[in-house]
C-alpha cells in the first residue's frame, strides 16, 4: 500500500501542525520529508558556496530550485540532459522543488501575458510559457514542484488585474495538470490575490477544487500585511495537504508562520545571513541555553563576524556545534580573517554553519510540537533574543590591515629648518 | 647548518636528469617531484584544508607578506602559527616577503640593509631586513622558509646583476644567523646571478658551503627568453648537491613543469591552476578549457575523462558553464579540478620516473597537450633534447 503524500500527525482543526511528505522511493534519496521544514535556497541548484561535498555535511534534505536562474539562454540550462535535473546538479540524495522564481528576492519583473510568465535573468527578460513549463518538468523531473502562477510584483495592484491574474493562474494550474498529468509527479498550485480579500478567497477556493499535492503562498512584497493576507488563503485549504510559503524565513517569521498552518519555508535567511558575514547563534527550546545569564538584556541571533573584537577569539562559531566549521574547529578569528582579506573560504564556512543552524532550528520546531512545548518556547524565544535587524557586517568595514608587521619603520633624520 | 628534513632518494631516470626523491618535513612526508598550490593567505582559494587533504596534497604555500599584513605578526603569535591558524597539519612553505613588496608596493627601494618600501597602511617608509623576514617567517611557522633575497628582474644586465648575487649571499648569512627555530623549520638558500653562468657557479659555490637543508633557483620567470631560463635551471641542477630539493619559484605551466623535472628540479608553485580557474579555465592533459565558452552550454561530458576530482566525476561542463564566473560554487569546482590535475600530473611524472618510462611518458605529454609537433614549444624542444629527449623525432 502507498502511503497518502501528506500525513498529518496533529489534531484535526488545530493551526500548529505536525506532518510528514512522502515521495516515491528512489535510491539514494530520502523518501520522506518531516514537516515543518525548509527548502534549502538555491542559486543556480547549488546552495550559494557550498559544493556538493560540503552540502552533504549538512543534514538538509531539501533544496528550492528556481527555474529563472536555468533560463538565461535561448534554451534553459541542462534541457537537452538526458538523466534529470538530479543528476545535472549532482543532488541525487535530495528532493528537489522546482519553482520559477527566487524567493529570496522581491524584484518587480516584467508584465506577465495571457501567453507567458517573465523572469528577469541574467541574459535578459524570458518567457516562460506552460508548454516550456511543463517541457521542463517532464526533462528536469523534480520530486515536486509548483505551475507557473501569475503572482504581481507591484505592491498595490488594481482589482482589475488581481482578477486578471486569478483567472490566468487558474488557467494555467488547470493547462499544466493536464499536460503533466502522465508524470506522477506532485504538484503545486500557487495562490494569488495580492492584497484583496475576495480574490484571495477565490484563488485558494479554485486551487483547492484541483488535483493537486499542496500549495505555494507567498508573502513577498507584502510588508507587515503578508501573514494576514496569507491567513485569508489558508482558510480556504483542506487540511490534508503541505503549504508552503515564501518570505518567512527570519526565525521570528518562521515561528508565527509555523503558529499559523504553514509546512515548509524557504531558506533565504540564511543566504541573506552568510552574505553579511554573520554566524547564527541562537537556540530554541533549549532552555539551558537560553536561561544563560539573560539578565534582562536581549541576546543578538547571530553574531558579525566582520567585527574585529572577534580577530583573536579562538573558539568556534558556536559552542557545542556539530557543523563542520565548529568541529575542526575553525576560529572565529580565523573566519574573520577570511573575511577580512576577503577569501571565498570564510563563505564556504559560514554557509555550511548557518545551514546546519537552521535545520537544527527545524528540527527542535518539530521537537516542540512533538512535546507540546512550542507556544512555550516560541514566547521564551521572542521574549529572550533581540528582533533588530541583523545589520550588514561587510558595511562600513575597513580592512584591518598590521602593516608594523612587515618590517621595521625607517626613521627620517630631522632637519632643522630655520 | 642545523636541518629539519631528511631527503632519501628513491629513483633516478637512466635518460633525463628527472628524479623522485621521499622529502619528510615537520608536518610529514612529501613525495618529490610536487608541485605545490598556494594559499597566499592562509587558504587555498575557496577549498576547506579538508577538500585539499582529500586531494592528497601534502604541502601547499602561504605568502609572507600577505599573512603578515593581515592577521599580522602579533596575532600569528598568539595563535600558534599558521597551521593551526587554518587547521592545515601538513606542510606549509613561505617565501620571503620581499617579492612582494617589490612588485606590489610603491617606492620599493633595495638597500644593503633590506628592502625599503611605503607602508600600505600609511606610506610611511618602512625596511623590510633578512632578520626581520626570518622573525616573521619563524611566527608563522612554516615547515621550509625562504631566505631575503636581492629580488632584481631577470632582465636587468651589469654590475647589478652581481651586485644582487653578493647581496643575497650576505643576506643569507643574516637569515641563518637570525633564524629561531632552525630544529623544526627549514631554510632554503635562493640562487641568484640572473643569466649568467658564471655568477649562478659562483653564487652555487658559496651559499653550498652554508649547507642550507635546501635551494632555490631564484631570479627567473620574469619575462626572460624560455630559452635562457632553461639553461640556467639545467646548469643549477648540475651544479647543486644531489642529496638536497631544488625549488623553481614561481613555475607552475604544464610543459614548463615536465621540463624543469627533466633538468632535475623538485619542488614548483604557481598561482595559475586556481587563479584561471576564477576566470573559467581548467586545466586537462589535452589543453585548456575555457568553460565560460558558450560551446560548452550542452556539453556534458566531464572536464577531463579520467579525472578523480569532485568536479570530475560528479558535474558536467554543461553544469560548470552554467555557474562559472557567476557563482563561486563554479569557481570552487574548476578549483578543485586544476589543482587536482597539477597533482594528478607530478604523480604520473613519478610514477614514469619510478618505472624508468619518463621519457616515453613526455613523448607522450607533449602528445596529447600541443597536438601537433609544430605547436611544440622551440624551447621546451631544445631542454628536453639537452637531456636526450628528443620531442621531433
Amino acid at each position: 500500500m502507498t502511503s497518502p503524500f501528506f500525513t498529518l500527525h496533529s489534531e484535526a482543526g488545530s493551526l500548529l501542525r505536525r506532518g510528514t511528505i512522502n515521495f516515491a522511493k528512489r535510491e539514494g534519496r530520502v523518501s520522506s520529508l518531516p514537516t515543518p521544514n525548509f527548502l534549502a535556497h538555491t542559486v543556480r541548484g547549488s546552495v550559494p558556496h557550498l559544493t556538493s561535498d560540503n552540502l552533504e555535511l549538512v543534514p538538509v534534505d531539501s533544496l528550492q530550485i528556481s527555474a529563472e536562474h536555468f533560463y538565461e539562454q535561448k534554451e534553459p540550462a541542462g534541457l537537452s540532459y538526458p538523466h534529470g535535473l538530479h543528476s545535472y546538479l549532482n543532488a541525487n540524495k535530495y528532493l528537489l522543488f522546482l519553482d520559477t522564481r527566487d524567493p529570496s528576492k522581491h524584484v518587480p519583473s516584467s508584465a506577465n501575458t495571457e501567453k507567458y510568465l517573465s523572469v528577469n535573468t541574467h541574459g535578459g527578460v524570458r518567457q516562460i510559457t506552460p508548454e516550456l513549463w511543463c517541457r521542463m518538468i517532464s526533462q528536469y523531473k523534480p520530486d515536486f514542484y509548483a505551475v507557473i502562477a501569475d503572482v504581481l510584483s507591484d505592491t498595490e495592484p488594481g482589482n482589475k488585474r488581481v482578477r486578471k491574474s486569478v483567472d490566468r493562474t487558474i488557467r494555467w494550474l488547470d493547462e499544466c495538470l493536464e499536460k503533466t498529468k502522465n508524470l506522477d509527479i506532485p504538484v503545486f498550485a500557487t495562490l494569488v490575490g495580492s492584497q484583496f480579500e475576495q480574490e484571495r478567497i477565490r484563488s485558494a477556493q479554485e486551487a483547492a477544487q484541483r488535483k493537486v499535492s499542496g500549495f505555494v503562498v507567498s508573502g513577498l512584497g507584502f510588508g507587515n500585511q503578508a501573514l494576514d493576507l496569507i491567513k485569508i488563503s489558508l482558510n480556504e485549504l483542506p487540511e490534508d495537504k503541505p503549504r508552503i510559503t515564501y518570505g518567512f524565513s527570519s526565525p521570528e517569521s518562521v515561528l508565527e508562520a509555523v503558529s499559523s498552518g504553514i509546512d515548509l519555508f524557504d531558506s533565504a535567511y540564511v543566504s541573506k545571513m552568510t552574505d553579511k558575514g554573520r554566524a547564527l547563534t541562537f537556540e530554541f527550546g533549549n532552555e539551558e541555553g537560553e536561561a544563560a545569564d539573560n539578565h534582562g538584556s536581549k541576546e543578538p541571533k547571530s553574531i558579525n563576524l566582520w567585527d574585529p573584537s572577534f580577530a583573536d577569539d579562538f573558539t568556534p562559531l558556536k559552542k557545542g556545534c556539530k557543523c563542520y566549521s565548529c568541529i575542526t574547529p575553525h576560529s572565529r578569528g580565523y573566519i574573520h580573517h577570511l573575511l577580512n582579506a576577503h577569501e571565498m573560504l570564510g563563505l564556504v564556512l559560514l554557509m555550511s554553519h548557518n545551514l546546519y543552524q537552521y535545520a537544527n532550528f527545524f528540527e527542535s520546531i518539530r521537537q516542540s510540537i512533538d512535546g507540546k512545548t512550542f507556544e512555550a518556547s516560541k514566547n521564551r524565544f521572542m521574549e529572550n533574543y533581540s528582533h533588530e535587524v541583523e545589520g550588514d557586517g561587510a558595511q562600513g568595514h575597513e580592512d584591518e590591515v598590521d602593516a608594523n608587521s612587515l618590517g621595521v619603520p625607517i626613521k627620517k633624520k630631522r632637519t632643522l629648518l630655520l | 647548518m642545523k636541518s629539519a628534513l631528511t631527503f632519501e632518494a628513491v629513483a633516478k631516470c637512466s635518460t633525463t636528469k628527472a628524479r623522485t626523491a621521499l622529502l619528510t618535513l615537520p608536518h610529514g612526508p612529501v613525495n618529490l617531484p610536487v608541485f605545490m598550490p598556494v594559499g597566499t593567505q592562509g587558504t587555498l582559494k575557496g577549498m576547506t584544508p579538508k577538500q585539499v587533504e582529500d586531494q592528497n596534497c601534502q604541502i601547499m604555500l602561504n605568502n609572507t607578506y600577505h599573512l603578515g599584513l593581515k592577521p599580522g605578526q602579533e596575532l600569528l603569535d598568539k595563535v600558534g602559527g599558521t597551521h593551526k591558524f587554518q587547521n592545515w597539519n601538513r606542510n606549509i612553505l613561505t617565501d620571503s616577503g620581499g617579492f612582494q613588496m617589490v612588485s606590489l608596493l610603491k617606492l620599493a627601494e633595495i638597500t644593503e640593509q633590506g628592502v625599503q618600501f611605503a607602508s600600505p597602511h600609511d606610506g610611511s617608509l618602512m625596511m623590510l631586513t633578512p632578520e626581520h623576514s626570518m622573525s616573521l617567517q619563524n611566527s608563522i611557522g612554516s615547515d621550509i622558509m625562504m631566505q631575503l633575497d636581492d629580488v632584481i628582474s631577470s632582465l636587468t644586465t651589469g654590475p647589478r646583476v652581481e651586485e644582487a648575487m653578493w647581496r643575497s649571499i650576505r643576506w643569507l648569512d643574516r637569515c641563518i644567523e637570525a633564524h629561531q627555530r632552525p630544529h623544526d623549520q627549514n631554510l632554503f638558500a635562493i640562487i641568484q646571478g640572473g643569466l649568467d653562468p658564471e655568477l649562478r657557479r659562483k653564487c652555487v659555490d658559496e651559499m653550498v658551503k652554508r649547507d642550507t637543508p635546501g635551494y632555490a633557483i631564484g631570479g627567473l620567470s620574469g619575462g626572460e627568453e624560455k630559452d635562457q631560463f632553461w639553461r640556467i635551471v639545467s646548469l643549477c641542477t648540475d651544479l647543486l648537491p644531489k642529496n638536497k630539493p631544488i625549488y623553481c619559484m614561481g613555475v607552475g605551466y604544464a610543459e614548463d613543469l615536465v621540463v624543469c623535472v627533466a633538468l632535475g628540479v623538485h619542488m614548483f608553485d604557481c598561482v595559475f591552476p586556481t587563479r584561471t580557474a576564477r576566470f573559467g579555465n581548467a586545466l586537462t592533459m589535452k589543453g585548456t578549457l575555457s568553460l565560460k565558452s558558450g560551446r560548452f552550454a550542452e556539453d556534458y561530458q566531464p572536464i577531463e575523462e579520467g579525472c578523480s576530482c569532485l568536479a570530475c566525476t560528479k558535474y558536467t561542463r554543461s553544469y560548470i558553464h552554467l555557474l562559472t564566473t557567476k557563482d563561486t560554487v563554479g569557481c570552487h569546482l574548476i578549483s578543485l579540478h586544476n589543482v587536482a590535475f597539477q597533482l594528478r600530473l607530478m604523480g604520473e611524472i613519478r610514477a614514469a620516473i619510478e618505472k624508468d618510462e619518463f621519457p616515453q611518458w613526455i613523448q607522450q605529454f607533449f602528445a596529447g597537450y600541443f597536438k601537433e609537433k609544430a605547436k611544440y614549444p622551440p624551447w621546451a624542444v631544445n631542454a628536453l633534447r639537452s637531456v636526450g629527449v628528443d620531442l621531433l623525432a
